[in-house]
């Protein structure tokens, strides 16, 4: 009786699989991906459309064109959007244009200068002040751009580190969006794409460039490629500008593990699904035999 | 002498729905048709520089909302510490702490937040919490995936097809192993996607419209509502 009444307490495999206990799947991620980021898998790396577009864009800019590269996303974006930032700079770099940088998020200045710092402006001979300029954070959202747009030497009178706007060389023919011929940007979600639509595109004529996460490209794509002309996704999207511009960098080294992960999410769907299936499974067949019983 | 108290009561509380209501709606509504207008004359016209010196002031507006936000936080967690429970009290103790810290670093050397200690610090808490917290997320995300999306309908099994096929096309080991995923991931993405989206923000933009058309006429409860709570 004893033995017939644990037989009956036993769990069977799918209710088992059903109570996977929630440290399997913090433990299993980082196996997997600590192990895929020490020893790369090599996955060899193809070039979309989307990054082959903003690879042109950039590249059709001739030298000494004034680029705005524009922050909107926080800190916590730092591991999606951070090496797409990087390998665009670099690329601005190469192209000997000019880049001011500004920042709509309060958290993300630091992270600014660290994207900066990343891209060697040194190794590229670049000046700040001469090549370069970067201002803080501006608040209001939207109407941080607005004002941004409209005059950029009254939204920052003076530079991130304090200097006067009007000292700085790379200012000096440059008053409002009217003189910006492309801005590169993060975006972080909605209504992002809407207020790049309406107060660079529509207000000014701007050609955009958006670095950002796959997850973000949905409410991107209704502006793309008429006010948004580029769109750079993800990490994938920064190790595809790393290798069409050969400065190989933090793109290439975080893809596969990106990789890993994405499969991983869908490995766990498709089995949670198994599991479902195979529970329904046995409580129908466990509700037949008792009622045969 | 209670006939003067009343109406002296009346006269205070009519001067508050003044301040508190009617003033912020004269302002914003004046803004609001400047910022119209602008969009019908010449762009060298007097009202495009209103419209500018307007977005200057709103940007500064905005910049003391940061430090309002700021303030008011501080003060929450003052008044935690001095009368929270134990365990509040020591979450918010751990905030005030970390923010001294960082107004000390960041007022100790001349660069004041340029500075390479702020970078430093700053890289070090600020940035390496936010990618724990994403990589935690993950985790969260993959046991989200096992215990609650489970395919029970037909919109389910939908949407768990448009995201399995729009998330292999976005991974570099999607369109390796998979080159057809490429054309139907971007379709996905491309078509019904942005017709949804479109149709969206059509829908929003058209209640942002009546909205504001609202706000002009005083016609919006939640403005007075807003009012009343203040």
């Amino acid at each position: 009786m004893e033995r017939e009444r644990q037989k009956k307490e036993r769990k069977s495999f799918w209710k088992k699989l059903d109570d996977m206990p929630s440290w399997f799947f913090l433990v299993i991620p980082l196996v997997l991906l600590s192990i895929t980021i020490v020893f790369p898998i090599g996955i060899p790396i193809g070039t979309s459309d989307y990054t082959t577009r903003s690879y042109q864009i950039i590249t059709s800019m001739p030298p000494g064109s004034i680029v705005v590269f524009q922050f909107m996303d926080g800190a916590t974006a730092w591991d999606k959007t951070g090496p797409g930032d990087v390998a665009v700079i670099k690329l601005l770099w190469s192209r000997n244009l000019k880049v001011i940088f500004y920042t709509i998020t309060s958290d993300i200045a630091v992270p600014v200068l660290r994207a900066i710092d990343l891209s060697h402006p040194e190794k590229f001979g670049k000046v700040y002040g001469k090549d370069y300029v970067v201002f803080g954070f501006a608040a209001g959202g939207e109407i941080a751009i607005a004002s941004f747009c409209s005059d950029i030497w009254k939204t920052f009178p003076i530079d991130y580190y304090g200097n006067p706007t009007g000292s700085l060389d790379l200012m000096q023919n440059v008053k409002s969006a009217k003189d910006v011929n492309l801005l590169v940007t993060t975006i972080s979600g909605w209504p992002n794409p809407d207020w790049l639509a309406r107060q660079w595109s529509s207000a000014y004529g701007t050609r955009i460039v958006g670095i950002e996460d796959w997850g973000i490209v949905p409410i991107t794509l209704p502006y793309y490629p008429t006010q948004i002309q580029g769109i750079l996704p993800d990490v994938e999207g920064a190790s595809q500008l790393e290798h069409l511009t050969g400065f190989i960098g933090l793109g290439s080294s975080a893809v596969d593990a990106k990789s890993v992960g994405g499969i991983l999410i869908l490995l766990v769907f498709v089995i949670g699904n198994i599991v479902m299936i195979g529970r329904m499974y046995e409580e129908r067949t466990g509700m037949r035999r008792q009622s045969n019983v | 002498m209670v006939g003067d108290l009343k109406n002296l009561q009346k006269e205070s509380l009519m001067s508050k729905k003044f301040y508190r209501r009617d003033l912020p709606l004269i302002i914003g509504t004046i803004a609001g048709i400047i910022l119209i207008i602008q969009y019908f004359v010449s762009p060298n016209s007097q009202i495009n520089t209103a419209r500018g010196e307007l977005l200057i002031w709103a940007s500064i507006c905005a910049s003391f909302g940061v430090l309002v936000g700021a303030v008011g936080v501080i003060m929450i967690h003052v008044e935690r510490v001095a009368k929270g429970a134990t365990e509040a009290r020591a979450f918010s103790t751990l905030l005030l702490g970390t923010v001294t810290l960082f107004v000390i670093v960041a007022v100790s050397y001349p660069r004041l937040t340029a500075s390479p200690q702020y970078a430093l610090l700053y890289t070090h808490i600020g940035a390496a919490l936010a990618s724990s917290v994403r990589a935690v997320a993950f985790c969260s995300c993959l046991i989200g995936a096992y215990r609650a999306f489970r395919v029970q309908s037909v919109d389910a099994l939908v949407m768990f097809i448009a995201g399995s096929i729009y998330l292999v096309r976005g991974l570099t080991i999607g369109p390796y192993l998979l080159p057809a995923i490429v054309p139907i991931g971007d379709w996905i993405a491309q078509v019904p996607n942005v017709a949804a989206t479109r149709g969206g923000t059509f829908a929003a933009t058209v209640g942002a419209l009546i909205l504001a058309i609202r706000v002009f006429a005083g016609r919006e409860k939640s403005v007075e509502e807003m009012a009343a709570e203040a």
